[in-house]
């Protein structure tokens, strides 16, 4: 194989390609640019997740007046509000796609037929109605996050 | 562990959490408990009344939610790792002491409630 003709066909990014959604080169691949999304949520949830945990200890560690202070700094808008929305919004995505990544691996609903390989090179995993999915998907989030950020910024 | 089995677990807590975590988020709905606003949502009274009703389901979902989350940075952190042993094998310790870890702290939320004043 030539080099320099196939992006990445070296395949040394590492873990750098898994943030890349253009690594496969066919137009619209809605399937890599929500396995990134799937990754970079999943990372700021792993982060959240420690915050959260440690965070929910405060009863336990120096009482209630201090949870009612803790509490208190998520109200309007200010760092920590803005944080947790963004959090929030990684967490919508991320459990959608779950359901969609456990529908389509654990029960192998929506993806097309496996066939002969012909160009253009499409994924048959992308020509059943799981490309239909992904873009539920994507819409749902976004209305889900907004009256999220309802309930965060503006009750 | 055989990949097969983590990959199952992966799959197991994520099942679990579809239906804890929208239990745990949708109780932060303000107009549920009939106050104005999300801070309100996390008073003592509100707390300590939910932890003392629903801590064995609690105890799950930090259970699910630590296991997926850091087994799911864990694996891509070993896909960074490449096939160097000897960071494959740091990345797979400190994974498990931070699930040990986060766990021990989750517990402690629960066992060390205070009593409201």
């Amino acid at each position: 194989m030539e080099r320099g003709k196939f992006r990445f066909a070296s395949n040394r990014l590492g873990v750098m390609a898994s943030f890349y959604p253009w690594i496969i080169d066919i137009k619209g691949n809605p399937e890599r640019v929500a396995f990134t999304l799937h990754r970079l949520t999943g990372v700021i949830l792993v982060g959240f997740i420690a915050l959260h945990i440690v965070s929910t200890n405060t009863p336990a560690r120096a009482g209630w007046e201090a949870w009612v202070e803790e509490v208190q700094r998520l109200s309007g808008v200010n760092l920590v509000s803005i944080l947790f929305f963004i959090a929030m919004g990684a967490l919508v995505f991320h459990s959608l796609n779950g359901i969609r990544l456990l529908l389509v691996e654990l029960l192998a609903l929506g993806i097309g037929r496996p066939e002969k390989p012909k160009p253009p090179y499409i994924p048959p995993s992308l020509k059943g109605y799981q490309r239909t999915l992904i873009y539920v998907v994507f819409i749902l989030s976004l209305v889900i996050w907004a009256l999220m950020g309802y309930v965060i910024f503006l009750m | 562990m055989k990949a097969g089995t983590i990959a199952l677990i992966q799959y197991v807590t994520a099942i679990l959490m579809i239906l804890l975590v929208s239990w745990h988020v949708a109780d932060r709905i303000p107009w549920l408990h009939g106050v104005e606003n999300l801070p309100s949502t996390m008073s003592p009274e509100i707390i300590y009344d939910e932890v003392e009703r629903f801590w064995p389901l609690l105890i799950l979902l930090s259970i699910a939610v630590v296991i997926h989350g850091v087994n799911g940075l864990r694996g891509m952190l070993l896909e960074w790792a490449g096939s160097n042993e000897r960071l494959r094998f740091a990345v797979n310790i400190l994974s498990i002491l931070a699930i040990i870890a986060l766990l021990l702290v989750a517990i402690h939320t629960i066992v060390g409630l205070p009593e409201l004043g």
